[in-house]
């Protein structure tokens, strides 16, 4: 039996083309498609062949690219004639095969005529790498319906770290994916035994999405139910959740949500703790502070500060003495600051530092004060204790940040980040302690390509140490191109979904086909393409509709007391 | 006198190549009343499109060559030459409502070593991992290259007519052969289409006739009888309607069918192969024997020619392989 009678005898779905204008190659070649035999993007292949000296190469690959002409023709209105029945033609489909893996690796080209197979099980296994994983997380499914994993080593720290999501806002579905990966690290058997103890903070930026995470969605399909199960993941909420949103203004902190108040946290920083932690820095955010001077006015202020919460007694309280004076709210922090600071009042700490930069730093911490007063608080009738944000209660703690204003957002993200940097470092033997993954979406605005400030360092010094801290961020972004280039080149897993025509083009998605570029502006919601280190190639998959609510209609009411957690 | 193009591009000649001397002497007789006795365009009915089955050769010299064994016996003749061929036969379907296609069963490929000598041996040569297989044919009358080129044409027609007579006893099919009809029994579905002009077989008045035919239509049948034993019914059709600067008869083909048929059963089959035509012609850009060179045609030659392969190749193996035999012929000497 010929080559070309095997394949259509339905052991092969093509055989390699070896000719001048498309030569097989070792590292991509294109097939000839049986004709009685459908190939499409994203398939996998297996061509194995025989080399001279008798050792067997298997090569395998990714079909993406597929091409179909009329062969015998010479013009392009040839086709109408051909439709008509009068000049006979032959259809040919091709497809080229992006190779994946070579094994063993000698890199020479299929030669021609060699038929290609298409790869399943243990085959598509060793196609995508996945046998060379010793823990896998579920990252999706191909469009076929079978699993797609990641090596959890990649993603734990152990041999790299963090995850970078680009795409579209409202059609990405960039949040969506990221929290399906929490699902996936969570309710995998991937982290084993450090799975009770691994965290997740997740900084809820848009609409209030993210506070349904323990509520069960719509009732899922059966197909629904399917793809969670070949992934071996539950269909069932998150269980363990600890929701926090900005404490409202006025005496009592409950917390400013517009459709969940139950079970809902309001949280806000005591002023002991601000001035404890030196979290003053986080207030002047703007690109351009650290450009001026107000740099060292901010660390000698903090300085101050953080001496006189130590000398504040008692030790326990939220509030601060300053100058003699009890500090019970933020404004009259900012006050006490600025009588300190300002010369002509006697003020003496910040001596060193212009009269001028003294007045631009305090014209800012006076701005801030109706943005982030109701989130420092020295006192009323709360437990403070109860009003921390403790990210380390529950397995995924949500913070909601949506109705805060951009300078309160960035405070709170900058103080957060270095309250879990701090514990982080403080771990004494990292490598053994169960991963924190850090969700965080807008990374264009907290680490920008340009400029400096208090939070891009944070974020930085995640995307460089936290790998051997625990820390993973998985962050996400409109556009990879306006975010800080050494904080994503750190990630070793780069997702895209929709993306914007030109953004696609950009050097940032380097990792992207020609053919995956051409893909990324036609991703539909729920489908992503995921490049991770071992697979040469990216790969698109779907994940499937989230089996918690996303929205105030969808969650249904949790059975039981209703005020069970109810907390004030 | 009115000045008219002919559409052909000029490396294929003409297109009409008969002698202008207006009475020129007929090698065949010509009956022309044996449908009509008066000339008048005939219009075939509107009718069925009938299935087709178009047939067609090409053949390519891939080397010449010359033989000196003869020489150096004592009565020899003198070299003896030779000549290195391929061709291929083939048809390709045409029928309503299906997609026109070659038809690979019917391709038929085969070299040959044509030679004046009748002793002449074929030959085969490695190639890569197959072989090329060179048959010996006898070319009794030859005494030129050119001769032997002629030979290798007259192999293909015979191969050509052979796989008509078969497609016309195998089925329904019209069976259309490119150029006159060969054989004294051709097939009685078998036309022949011949694109070029060589001879007028009717007179002036006829000829007028066929001049004024509108797409689609025909003269009416005339008898042709040659030297060959077989009568022929032949008859003008036009394929297409070319602009005013060329000549009226650049879109008139001629056609034949055997001669043995009855009248009738001639006529029905000139009405169906004059009315499948029109549908088949190419335009000027796409064919340089446009409209003659019908469209399924350049398609077929198109697939037989690269059925005969690389020709580079075949005359390096040529080279190589024929090399190599006359320094094996030297050693065992």
């Amino acid at each position: 039996m010929s080559a070309a009678e095997r394949a259509v005898a339905g052991e092969g779905v093509g055989l390699v083309i070896g000719t001048a204008s498309q030569p097989a190659t070792p590292l991509g070649f294109w097939l000839y498609v049986d004709p009685a035999r459908t190939l499409q993007l994203d398939d996998v292949v297996h061509v194995a062949h025989e080399l001279p000296e008798g050792d067997r190469v298997d090569l395998y690959g990714i079909v993406d690219e597929l091409t179909a002409v009329h062969e015998g023709v010479s013009f392009d209105s040839d086709v109408r004639l051909v439709a008509d029945g009068v000049l006979p033609a032959d259809t040919a489909v091709t497809a080229h095969v992006a190779v994946t893996r070579v094994a063993p690796e000698i890199y020479t080209p299929p030669l021609p005529g060699r038929v290609a197979h298409r790869a399943r099980g243990e085959s598509r296994d060793r196609a995508l790498s996945f046998d060379r994983m010793e823990q896998h997380v579920p990252l999706g499914l191909s469009r076929g319906g079978e699993p797609i994993v990641g090596n959890l080593a990649f993603l734990d720290g152990r041999r790299g770290a963090h995850v970078n999501i680009s795409g579209v806002s409202g059609v990405a579905t960039k949040t969506s994916y990221a929290v399906f990966l929490l699902h996936a690290l969570f309710r995998s058997d991937a982290l084993g035994a450090l799975a009770p103890n691994a965290r997740a903070l997740i900084f809820n930026v848009k609409g209030e999405d993210l506070l349904f995470l323990d509520r069960p969605g719509p009732q899922l399909d059966d197909d629904e139910r399917e793809r969670y199960r070949s992934l071996g993941l539950p269909p069932e909420p998150f269980s363990s959740v600890a929701l926090y949103a900005p404490a409202r203004r006025g005496e009592h902190p409950i917390p400013d949500t517009g459709s969940r108040m139950e079970g809902v946290t309001g949280f806000f920083w005591t002023l002991r703790d601000f001035c404890a932690r030196r979290q003053l820095r986080f207030l002047f955010t703007e690109a351009d502070d650290e450009r001026t001077q107000l740099g060292t006015v901010i660390d000698a202020v903090e300085r101050q500060l953080a001496l006189a919460a130590r000398l504040s007694l008692p030790v326990e309280a939220p509030d601060v003495e300053i100058g003699g004076l009890r500090i019970r709210d933020f404004e009259s922090l900012v006050e006490a600051i600025s009588q300190q600071t300002d010369e002509a009042e006697g003020g003496t700490w910040a001596r060193r530092a212009a009269p001028a930069t003294v007045q631009a730093f305090l014209r800012r911490l006076e701005a801030s004060v109706p943005h982030v007063g109701h989130l420092l608080r020295g006192g009323g009738e709360a437990d403070p204790g109860r009003h921390r944000i403790d990210w380390s209660r529950e397995q995924v703690t949500v913070v909601d940040l949506h109705r805060l204003h951009d300078r309160a957002q960035r405070f709170v993200v900058g103080a957060l980040l270095s309250e879990v940097l701090e514990a982080r470092e403080g771990l004494s033997a990292a490598g053994s302690a169960a991963p924190v993954f850090v969700v965080l979406d807008e990374l264009n605005k907290y680490a920008p390509r340009e400029g400096r400030s208090p939070i891009k360092e944070r974020i930085l010094d995640i995307a460089e140490r936290g790998r051997s801290l625990g820390m993973i961020l998985i962050g996400a972004q409109q556009t990879a191109s306006e975010v800080e280039p050494r904080v994503v080149a750190n990630c070793s897993f780069r997702v895209v979904g929709r993306l914007d025509a030109a953004e696609a083009q950009r050097g940032e998605y380097g990792f992207l086909t020609q053919a995956a570029r051409a893909r990324a502006h036609l991703l539909t919601p729920g489908t992503m393409i995921v490049q991770q280190p071992e697979i040469p190639v990216p790969l698109l998959l779907q994940f499937p509709r989230p089996a918690w609510a996303t929205r105030p209609s969808e969650a249904a009411a949790p059975a039981g007391d209703p005020f069970a957690r109810f907390d004030t | 006198m009115a000045l008219r193009l002919l559409p052909w591009a000029s490396e294929f000649g003409a297109g009409i190549e008969a002698a202008v001397d207006p009475a020129p002497p007929q090698a065949a007789e010509v009956d022309a009343g044996v449908e009509h006795s008066r000339w008048g365009a005939v219009a075939p009915a509107d009718r069925e499109p009938r299935a087709l089955r178009i047939v067609d050769g090409v053949r390519r010299v891939e080397a010449h060559a010359m033989e000196d064994g003869a020489a150096a016996e004592p009565d020899g003749e003198g070299p003896a030459l030779g000549l290195f061929g391929s061709l291929a036969v083939g048809a390709v379907a045409v029928e309503p409502g299906a997609p026109a296609r070659i038809l690979e069963s019917t391709i038929r490929l085969e070299r040959c070593y044509v030679a004046t000598s009748a002793d002449a041996t074929g030959r085969v040569l490695p190639a890569g991992r197959s072989e090329l297989r060179f048959r010996p044919r006898h070319a009794p009358n030859a005494s030129t290259p050119r001769d032997l080129v002629a030979a290798l044409n007259r192999a293909m027609l015979d191969e050509e007519a052979v796989l008509a007579a078969e497609l016309s006893a195998a089925g329904e099919a019209l069976v259309l052969v490119d150029g006159p009809l060969r054989r004294r029994r051709p097939g009685e579905r078998a036309v022949g289409y011949v694109k070029r002009i060589h001879q007028w077989y009717v007179g002036p008045a006829e000829r007028a006739v066929a001049e004024a035919l509108a797409v689609g239509e025909r003269t009416p049948l005339f008898r042709i009888e040659d030297r060959r034993e077989a009568g022929r019914y032949a008859w003008y059709a036009r394929t297409a309607a070319l602009a005013s600067r060329f000549h009226p008869l650049a879109g008139v083909v001629r056609m034949e069918c055997d001669g043995d048929l009855p009248v009738a059963a001639a006529s029905h089959l000139a009405d169906d192969a004059t009315s499948a035509l029109p549908r088949l012609v190419p335009t000027a850009a796409r064919d340089p024997r446009a409209p003659q060179n019908l469209l399924p045609v350049g398609a077929l030659e198109r697939a037989l020619t690269h059925r005969l392969g690389d020709r580079r190749r075949v005359r390096r193996i040529l080279i190589a392989s024929v090399g190599d035999e006359a320094a094996l012929a030297e050693r065992s000497a």
